[in-house]
């Protein structure tokens, strides 16, 4: 690839990746109206979601909570575009995709939506930079493009010395760190985090959570599910969600 | 669209790199293919070098454009013949087919006849052939030591005999024999000439299948029979070759032979021309049938490969489950997805063709080496086994791959 080009692409992917960041002004991220998601099974249907009406605006730091079964999971499903919902209408960054086809649902996922998991989810053969290259891989960029964004992601957590490491080498705070930029690589609209401490001591849940606070004042807007009230509380906004309605 | 193909092709990037870090799957996968391939490239071979060892022999015995006729020896047609008055082949046939015939290059009658051969320390009954001039261009023959029998000799009946080079070693010792005299059947001739030696071996386990050109005593076939034989007004001979002008029309020229033939006989079909271009026609449809046969036996262990692919990819499905909800999660497509699962299998499988080609060229070199027959390494079989595999990998990494990309990501991720 010549220089040229190269240069483009890097203008293009800065104009496109940071755009929630503080230049633009707040205002709704995303909307959620009358959304219903009722699980088919047979004669058994299940309505993990009745109706729920939901706006989160750019920057806000929202933590989601409530009892297993009370239907966060989904709900967080359906914010991440891993599932379509039922009925209503979900708009995210002024676009409607509750009715997108799975096919553009995984283009939303790539370019708008950081997920970070309780249990990492890394490829535990492949190195950290590798693993922090994915959501670039699917983007279609070049793979000099991917390094780069990669190693500028791995040093806003502080990992830019274990770019060769494998996840196996790293502790589970380091792991989820790299997830963190991993989400944080292609700049999405949202992150979304399942239970991100869930599976690290309390110290290092602290940790964690405050990069989460660092990316927030840095303008990112952030949804962590959690059943831990103490996370909960470090929110600027908390749902509860109970029998699939948003209660508060 | 671009951006979509740039990313279908970093997850084939993807999926080669992913084999890198799984060399023990990807090692088990391999070994069905590596076999399948192998034992296809040295299957075929073997046989291509049978075929052009025949091929070979053929050319140095006259070509494919040579026939062969000799007298038809069952009671029935020699009774018959005898009715009609038909002495067999004789020298005149030859002279005739030399002269009408218009699709025959050479015409070469042979009489043979075993006398007593006597030299200085040597005194043995050999066979003793009477030939042309057309024998050495026939069985492209050449003398090392002074020359073949001339037509000047055939005019003259000269009293010349020119030996094979293991007739030569046999009556002479090493050494010129080159103007040395021998007794044939009571009278000195004159040795002109000494043959080069024609060696073809089959295999290590067979002797020399030439040998016997290297055993002959060749007068001119006029002295023969003005001289040797006692018989000059029958002139019978042994059998006559002749080659054709042209391999394309083997069945005129045969068809020709046996009209003239049959004329000069008295209409009675006393004799046989064995046809080499058909001989060589039957060979191959018969080869064709093993190719077949051996084709159908190498397909089967590709399958097998296959199918060891396709377990494999299937055995090591369930822990890449959370794999593929992950990468889903993070942007993948199916098409991702696939691409990713289908190129682990179609490079897997080029990877075990190219080692199968190397094992099998290794094979066919092994045994090459052991029984001294040449084997060939035809590009035709290397394309072959390599396309195989190829497309063994594609249809076996299908059902693993569909599987892989339509799952569904939120089950995918909470799969333990």
């Amino acid at each position: 690839m010549s220089s040229q080009t190269a240069g483009l692409v890097l203008t293009l992917g800065a104009v496109e990746t940071f755009p929630t960041a503080a230049a633009v002004s707040a205002g709704s991220l995303l909307s959620l109206t009358g959304v219903t998601k009722v699980y088919d099974a047979g004669e058994l249907a299940v309505t993990a979601l009745a109706g729920v009406d939901l706006e989160i605006e750019r920057g806000q730091m929202v933590a989601v909570i409530g009892p297993s079964g009370s239907g966060k999971s989904t709900l967080m499903h359906i914010l991440g575009c891993l599932d379509a919902p039922s009925e209503g209408t979900y708009v995210l960054d002024g676009q409607d995709v509750s009715t997108l086809s799975s096919f553009a649902l995984a283009g939303v996922r790539n370019r708008k939506i950081g997920f970070v998991f309780q249990t990492f989810n890394l490829l535990p053969k492949a190195s950290l930079l590798r693993n922090i290259e994915l959501p670039l891989l699917y983007a279609g960029l070049g793979s000099s493009d991917r390094r780069e964004k990669a190693r500028e992601a791995l040093a806003r957590v502080g990992l830019a010395d274990r770019a060769k490491h494998r996840p196996s080498e790293l502790s589970g705070g380091q792991r989820q760190r790299a997830a963190i930029a991993r989400a944080l690589v292609n700049g999405p609209s949202i992150i979304l985090a399942d239970e991100p401490t869930g599976n690290l001591d309390s110290k290092t849940g602290v940790e964690i959570l405050k990069i989460f606070h660092e990316l927030h004042d840095r303008g990112e807007t952030i949804v962590i599910v959690t059943h831990d009230p103490r996370i909960a509380e470090q929110c600027e906004r908390v749902i509860e969600i109970v029998d699939g309605r948003v209660v508060n | 669209m671009k951006k979509h193909l740039a990313s279908l092709w970093e997850s084939v990037v993807d999926g080669v790199v992913d084999i890198g870090s799984h060399r023990a799957r990807s090692l088990l996968q391999v070994v069905g293919i590596v076999l399948g391939v192998a034992s296809v490239v040295a299957t075929f071979g073997l046989i291509d070098g049978g075929k052009r060892q025949m091929t070979e022999f053929f050319d140095k015995t006259g070509g494919i454009r040579k026939m062969f006729i000799r007298n038809l020896d069952t009671r029935q047609a020699r009774e018959s013949a005898t009715q009609k008055s038909s002495k067999g082949l004789t020298y005149e046939d030859a002279m005739v087919l030399a002269r009408e015939a218009r699709t025959l290059e050479l015409v070469e009658p042979t009489v043979e006849r075993r006398e007593l051969v006597r030299a200085p320390g040597f005194e043995k009954s050999l066979e003793i052939s009477g030939a042309t001039p057309a024998y050495q261009p026939m069985y492209d023959f050449r003398p090392v030591e002074g020359r073949f029998i001339t037509q000047e000799d055939l005019t003259a009946s000269a009293k010349v005999v020119v030996l094979g080079a293991t007739r030569k070693d046999e009556i002479f010792g090493g050494g010129s024999a080159l103007g040395r005299s021998l007794s044939l059947g009571g009278s000195t001739y004159t040795v002109v000439g000494v043959m080069e030696r024609k060696e073809f071996f089959w295999n290590s386990a067979n002797d020399n299948s030439l040998e016997w050109m290297n055993r002959f005593v060749f007068v001119p076939v006029t002295t023969m029979l003005n001289r040797l034989s006692g018989d000059r007004t029958g002139q019978k001979v042994a059998y006559i070759n002749v080659q054709a002008l042209s391999a394309a029309e083997m069945d005129r020229s045969t068809a020709e032979v046996e009209t003239i033939l049959r004329r000069l006989h008295g209409g009675v079909q006393d004799f046989e021309v064995i046809n080499r271009a058909e001989r060589m026609k039957q060979m191959e449809e018969q080869g064709a049938i093993y190719d077949i046969t051996f084709l159908v036996c190498g397909t089967i262990s590709l399958l097998v490969g296959g199918i060891v692919i396709m377990n494999i990819l299937l055995a090591s499905f369930n822990e890449r489950v959370r794999e593929v909800g992950t990468r889903k999660a993070l942007g993948a497509t199916g098409l991702n997805i696939m691409a990713q699962f289908l190129v682990e299998s179609v490079v897997v499988t080029i990877l075990g063709g190219l080692l199968g080609v190397a094992l099998g060229a290794g094979f066919t070199k092994a045994i090459s080496d052991l029984i001294q027959q040449p084997v060939v390494l035809s590009p035709r079989i290397v394309l072959l086994g390599l396309s195989f595999s190829v497309a063994v990998g594609i249809f076996f990494g299908f059902y693993p791959a569909i599987k892989a990309a339509r799952l569904n990501p939120i089950q995918a991720l909470r799969y333990e």
